[in-house]
């Protein structure tokens, strides 16, 4: 064992391979940056590079570029509102009041702070806790994946700000969305309205795309002038001691959530980023913070988000089974660069998993030091002015929704929805629950679909079993506490007035 | 929201979610399984339901009505203008090629944003566009489309 961690290391530390992981890092930061540029879409993009390079090579550039895409995520998230990776999404709901307030800085320099914990102890989890934890994923069935998703849909209730029934509609015209085209079950078409062009559905990242960027565009055309005040206070950039104090237990919330839904396969970052805020939320002493500019939020969120990559490399690299979407598109490009994973590479290919394992702390590091400096510069884009920096970024969501498929239907949806989005807004309904349901949406459906299936049309499956009970019972305990929450704050708003 | 603003959400949500259910009506129930009816018309049904009661609170509510804040002529015109550059761009892309169209709406987009120094916006405009277009095709091997006859 000490020998392939002594060759691991050798590898991971050749400069040539170190300044390849550099160039990963720093790309991922890019692309997780620019709103409608994946994290998907970043490897698929990185992978004609590593054509010609040694597998373990190969390796460590991707997972440069996977690992650093997820912070860069936070920087659009935090200065734009517009989510530069889905997982990001939810570190928007307190990012973007904080750089409203002048701390765009501060918040990007927190969300480094959790992503690079989040990195490394999610790379613990990996190497250590591993066989464990994919042998419990493994007993999860569709009634356990049904539980998740209804689960994860309770998280509504805690996102949807002051209007629980607005949040509601919201989520539920997510969920809508999500079942628009062809059932994967059946076949079959269904909610078209007699469409064609509605056949094919909609694919979540123009919608994301849509919904954050280009509605937060045509938010800003009415509002001029917001940009201004985020610019006078841009000097910010380095937390407190209180401030790091604050971060603990967020760190450690979005450490074991995040690495928690990580290791069950069909998951993701967004589900966990989503939440791990709901539980420290609900959690917290100072709930009326969170949405309003919460620093909390912002770490929860991006410390989960990384924590989630470790977690889900477990399945990907000891059962080959993806962990989420962007472990999927690893798992493809590491088939295409000559890695098998699976329970035999940990034999047969030790020189390459021990490379990986060592490669994956040393670029957390690196992450800590190009995203300091990228905290430094990203902050100027906001001394872009507004006229400018609008229409810029509706060409980059023009493209980044284009390139997904070379599809010009993309862009599209992405335009469509981000006149939806605005007017939603507008109307006062809240923009994460509709994201929660487009990607629970078919998570749920399916599941339980499957579980029919299998209980022939018993629904007390869904009971008899602890992990399904359990999920359930949780998700009625987070309504129930969700709901006491809002009475008492409304009965508390009442009192007040 | 107003209370007018609410009703008139609460009906759009209930026509939309009634619209989507009656779009189901065709689908047969499967012997075992929800089929793929089954869970888009549980959405649509609470989709109308929260539409409903979104409605009913704005009928019953005791709020008192805040007189809505004069609608902005020049915001409304210019958001149509944007509207229809963004339809008029997804018609020509394909046709025109993206270095053709892009710098066009990102023109006409900084104009209707305030932006008033139009030499500087025609520079800016192309240049991104170009920098765009470099950008993708050339580093990242995404193939815009491209004017071709």
């Amino acid at each position: 064992m000490i020998n392939y961690w002594l060759e691991g290391l050798r590898i991971a530390f050749q400069p040539f391979n170190l300044l390849i992981m550099l160039v990963g890092v720093t790309s991922g930061i890019v692309v997780g940056a620019l709103p409608g540029v994946t994290s998907s879409m970043g490897i698929i993009l990185l992978l004609p590079f590593t054509y010609y390079m040694k597998p373990e090579t190969a390796l460590l550039m991707l997972t440069g570029m996977y690992c650093a895409s997820m912070f860069g995520g936070s920087i659009a998230a935090i200065l734009l509102r517009t989510p530069g990776t889905p997982s990001a999404a939810a570190t928007s709901i307190d990012g973007y009041p904080l750089a409203l307030q002048g701390k765009a800085g501060k918040a990007i320099s927190a969300a480094l702070i959790g992503s690079f914990f989040g990195g490394i102890a999610s790379g613990v989890c990996m190497v250590f806790l591993a066989p464990l934890l994919a042998r419990f994923a493994l007993k999860f069935g569709p009634p356990e994946y049904f539980a998740l998703a209804v689960f994860g849909l309770t998280i509504i209730a805690s996102v949807s700000g002051k209007d629980l029934l607005r949040g509601l509609i919201s989520g539920l015209v997510g969920l809508l969305l999500s079942l628009i085209g062809i059932d994967n079950i059946t076949g079959s078409q269904r909610l078209t309205l007699g469409i064609d062009a509605l056949a094919n559905g909609f694919n979540f990242l123009p919608v994301m795309i849509g919904v954050f960027a280009v509605s937060e565009v045509l938010n800003r055309l009415e509002k001029k002038g917001e940009r201004a005040q985020i610019t006078a206070s841009l000097g910010q950039l380095f937390l407190t001691w209180e401030e790091m104090k604050s971060l603990v237990l967020p760190i450690v919330v979005g450490i074991i959530i995040g690495t928690l839904i990580g290791v069950l396969p069909g998951t993701g970052g967004a589900i966990a980023t989503f939440l791990a805020y709901n539980e420290l939320r609900r959690w917290s002493k100072n709930k009326e913070k969170f949405g309003q500019g919460a620093l909390e939020g912002v770490v929860v969120c991006e410390t989960a988000n990384n924590a989630v990559t470790g977690g889900a490399m477990v399945p990907t690299l000891s059962l080959g089974v993806p962990g989420d979407a962007v472990t999927a598109v690893m798992l493809g490009a590491f088939v295409l660069i000559g890695v098998r994973p699976g329970p035999l590479m940990f034999t047969q290919q030790a020189n390459i998993v021990y490379s990986f394992f060592a490669g994956w702390f040393v670029i957390q590091f690196m992450m800590l030091a190009v995203g300091f400096v990228s905290i430094i510069l990203a902050p100027n884009i906001l001394k872009i002015r507004d006229e400018i920096l609008m229409p810029i970024v509706l060409v980059l969501c023009i493209v980044g929704s284009f390139s997904l498929r070379n599809s010009v239907y993309d862009v599209g949806v992405a335009l469509c929805f981000g006149v939806l989005g605005y007017l939603m807004r507008k109307a006062g309904f809240p923009m994460p629950p509709l994201v929660l349901g487009l990607i629970l949406g078919p998570m749920a459906e399916q599941n339980l679909n499957r579980t029919l299936l299998i209980a022939k049309n018993d629904w007390t499956i869904l009971f008899k079993r602890p992990i399904s009970l359990t999920l359930l019972l949780a998700a009625f305990v987070s309504v129930t506490l969700s709901l006491i929450g809002a009475y008492r704050a409304s009965k508390k708003e009442a009192t007040r007035s | 929201m107003s209370r007018k603003g609410d009703l008139l959400s609460g009906l759009i949500v209930s026509i939309t979610g009634l619209l989507f259910l009656l779009s189901t009506i065709g689908i047969k129930r499967p012997r075992i399984g929800l089929g793929s009816a089954g869970f888009p018309r549980l959405v649509t049904v609470c989709l109308i339901v929260c539409g409903v009661i979104l409605a009913l609170r704005a009928l019953l509510s005791k709020r008192v009505v805040v007189k809505p804040s004069r609608i902005d002529t020049r915001f409304v015109l210019n958001l149509v203008g944007l509207v229809a550059s963004f339809v008029l761009y997804l018609y020509l892309l394909k046709k025109l090629g993206f270095l053709i169209t892009t710098a066009p709406l990102l023109f006409f987009a900084m104009y209707v944003f305030g932006y008033r120094k139009h030499f500087m916006n025609v520079v800016l405009s192309v240049i991104t566009s170009l920098l765009i277009y470099y950008v993708f095709t050339v580093v990242f091997k995404v193939p815009l489309p491209r004017f071709s006859l």
